[in-house]
């Protein structure tokens, strides 16, 4: 087993890989750029090594930087998190290539897998249903009008290397085609420097359902039952669950076996997901594959009464999985929701800032993945996702209320955040009855706005006790000439 | 004391007398009786007419932030101050292309003086890895640019001034 790991990432998710790599007894370091001196991922681990300038190109994604600090700190194996490095098959080589071991599948995989178009060709050979799609779209302006007729509308651009709905777009009519393609590969060539964009033909109101599996390095190979992620913004999501309320025993069984025959022909090894769209009538498309942990693997950790860190370790390190399928029992229901800085009210736009009151809820089944403390910064460089509340129950009801709960007793101020809007939504009634789907936030809630009344009365009077408590505070007389204590502005020594 | 909070272009008249951790206010012409059992680093826990109440409290310059049961409630202590930089009257349509967030320009695709469609693209901004598309809300002709790609601009930044070519839409009478 390792002796030491470099988790080359930030926010929660490089906190929570530390959190595992404490309990398996192996020393972390963190890494950190010039925005991210205080943040809470770097009193994390033991170690902290600074990378560079704020902008991820100089920093996270520099990958000569995070190789120079694995050396210098004697680190012997990488954990990219997800996002940034994690899904980069160059750096999966270059990290083996420097002796160390990449915490993830193998560089091979990762080719196979990352490349959209090609991993669409070879899936649809094993016999898995692909959704029609036009692979190699013209530069010319007139050829693609004509390639997307033959496809119809609408149709989804997508970038051949991308993730994350970043290079995506929705094109319901022709005249918008030119424009959402030009922006598609602008958006495309900056997050992931390849421009290349393809058309696929877009589903009506089609659920996300994704499959995570885990494989070894010595053949095994498991699923870990589903995850839904319909209710997505931007095509982003930001509520999960686990299982889905739309998947029977016999669809989750059809699905799981198409995606274990996926990562099978990928040669695929450590956490993975294999994404698929369902349609209303119940068929299943296969959308792609995630090449590394998942920000939902909580719900499954939930369900499963697994650590899927603990096990991405342990099969880099060479392990064997020790887990049958029948080993793997699942248990109740799992919701997560994301925290985002950002403005539901306002076509959910960033909204960075410094985190000027931050409570993390508590009780029976809820769990906080948190990015964020009291007076720290939402970065404009960086995703804002301040944090992650996940949930279980017994059932869906037990684990739904429990979210509330935790959503009603969180405390985040300064940005504006997305908590509101979460609550509302899962208070809906059609998310309460499980009819979900990746245009439930469009149909639903395209018009949200705070409700602002609920207890606006309240909320003045503490607006206005709270200045009272502050300015009485503030405004302490101070009795005879100046002390020396004074001047110290408040501070007190040895008291 | 007597103080004015302003929310969502809302104004509450707060009148209050306190005696010792009791206060005895009137907000908004309702009588309402508190008791501050503790106060901490914003934490406030009270009784609001002799029920339980826990809010949060932060202050960020001109903005009071309140946070109950998960919901925040925004307040400005100056009238003119809108609570959210776009909140505007519903059917008005907005000359004044300002930036959503903090990022960078990366498109002006229109010139000053050319004339506009609604829906049509004025500026493209980029944040956090994303393309917003900033759009005329109305047809008209492009008065004032303020800035150029490349440029660095602030949340709540003027980008772009309009001059719509027909009346505006008349704002609801109800408000």
């Amino acid at each position: 087993m390792f002796k030491k790991i470099l988790i080359a990432n930030r926010g929660e998710i490089a906190s929570r890989v530390a959190r595992t790599c404490h309990e398996m007894g192996i020393a972390t370091v963190a890494v950190y750029s010039d925005a991210d001196f205080s943040s809470p991922h770097v009193h994390a681990a033991q170690e902290a090594v600074h990378l560079g300038p704020a902008p991820a190109t100089a920093s996270y994604l520099n990958v000569d930087a995070i190789l120079q600090a694995a050396k210098q700190t004697g680190a012997e194996a990488i954990h990219p998190g997800y996002g940034f490095l994690s899904e980069n098959a160059a750096f999966a080589r270059r990290v083996e290539a420097a002796g160390l071991t990449f915490i993830g599948p193998s560089p091979h995989s990762l080719e196979a897998v990352g490349n959209k178009i090609f991993a669409r060709q070879t899936v649809a050979k094993l016999g898995v249903p692909v959704i029609p799609a036009l692979e190699n779209p013209s530069s010319d302006p007139a050829v693609l009008h004509e390639q997307a007729q033959t496809l119809g509308y609408p149709l989804l651009i997508k970038a051949a290397a991308g993730g994350g709905g970043k290079g995506m777009r929705i094109v319901r009519q022709e005249k918008d085609l030119a424009d959402a393609v030009a922006a598609a590969q602008r958006e495309a060539t900056a997050a992931f420097a390849d421009g290349t964009v393809y058309l696929e033909r877009y589903l009506e109101r089609p659920r996300h359902i994704e499959v995570q599996i885990l494989g070894d390095k010595h053949g095994a190979l498991i699923h870990l039952g589903e995850r839904e992620c319909s209710i997505q913004r931007r095509y982003q999501k930001i509520l999960e669950e686990t299982p889905s309320p739309a998947v029977s025993a016999e669809l989750r069984s059809r699905m799981t076996t198409a995606a274990l025959k996926v990562a099978k022909a990928a040669g695929y090894y450590n956490a993975g997901t294999v994404e698929f769209i369902l349609d209303a009538e119940g068929r299943f498309y296969f959308l792609e594959v995630n090449a590394r942990l998942q920000v939902e693997h909580p719900i499954t950790e939930w369900i499963t009464r697994l650590d899927l860190v603990r096990e991405q370790i342990r099969i880099a390190a060479g392990e064997h999985l020790g887990l049958r399928q029948e080993d793997v029992q699942t248990k109740g229901h799992a919701f997560e929701c994301r925290i985002y800085a950002e403005d539901p009210a306002n076509g959910f736009f960033p909204s960075p800032g410094k985190i000027l009151a931050w409570r993390a809820p508590l009780g029976p089944g809820i769990r906080v993945d948190a990015g964020v403390e009291q007076h720290t910064e939402v970065s404009v460089y960086y995703d804002p996702l301040i944090a992650k509340f996940s949930t279980w129950g017994q059932d869906r009801e037990q684990a739904r209320k429990r979210m509330e709960a935790a959503l009603r007793q969180s405390v985040v101020l300064g940005p504006t955040t997305n908590v509101e809007f979460l609550l509302d939504l899962i208070a809906h009634p059609a998310f309460m009855s499980g009819e979900t789907h990746t245009g439930f936030l469009t149909e639903h809630f395209s018009q949200w706005q705070p409700q602002q009344r609920t207890q606006l009365l309240e909320a003045a009077l503490a607006a206005v006790l709270g200045q009272s408590v502050t300015s009485r505070t503030e405004a302490t007389p101070q009795a005879g000439p100046e002390t020396p204590w004074q001047r110290l502005g408040g501070w007190r020594m040895g008291a | 004391m007597k103080t004015t909070l302003h929310a969502n272009g809302q104004s509450l008249a707060v009148e209050y007398d306190k005696q010792g951790n009791d206060y005895a206010l009137v907000i908004d012409g309702q009588p309402v009786q508190a008791r501050l059992l503790a106060a901490l680093d914003g934490s406030l826990t009270l009784l609001v007419n002799d029920k339980p109440l826990r809010a949060h409290v932060a202050r960020d310059g001109q903005r009071t932030l309140v946070s109950i049961e998960g919901r925040v409630y925004e307040f400005s202590h100056a009238p003119e101050k809108k609570a959210r930089f776009n909140t505007r009257d519903a059917g008005r349509l907005d000359p004044e292309i300002r930036s959503p967030m903090p990022g960078k320009i990366l498109q002006v695709p229109v010139a000053a003086g050319e004339q506009v469609e609604a829906g049509q693209t004025l500026v493209v901004v980029e944040a956090m890895k994303m393309e917003n598309a900033l759009k005329a809300e109305g047809a008209g002709h492009v008065k004032k640019i303020h800035i150029s790609p490349g440029d660095s601009v602030e949340l709540g930044q003027l980008l772009v001034e309009l001059e719509f070519s027909i009346p505006e839409v008349a704002a609801p009478q109800a408000n």
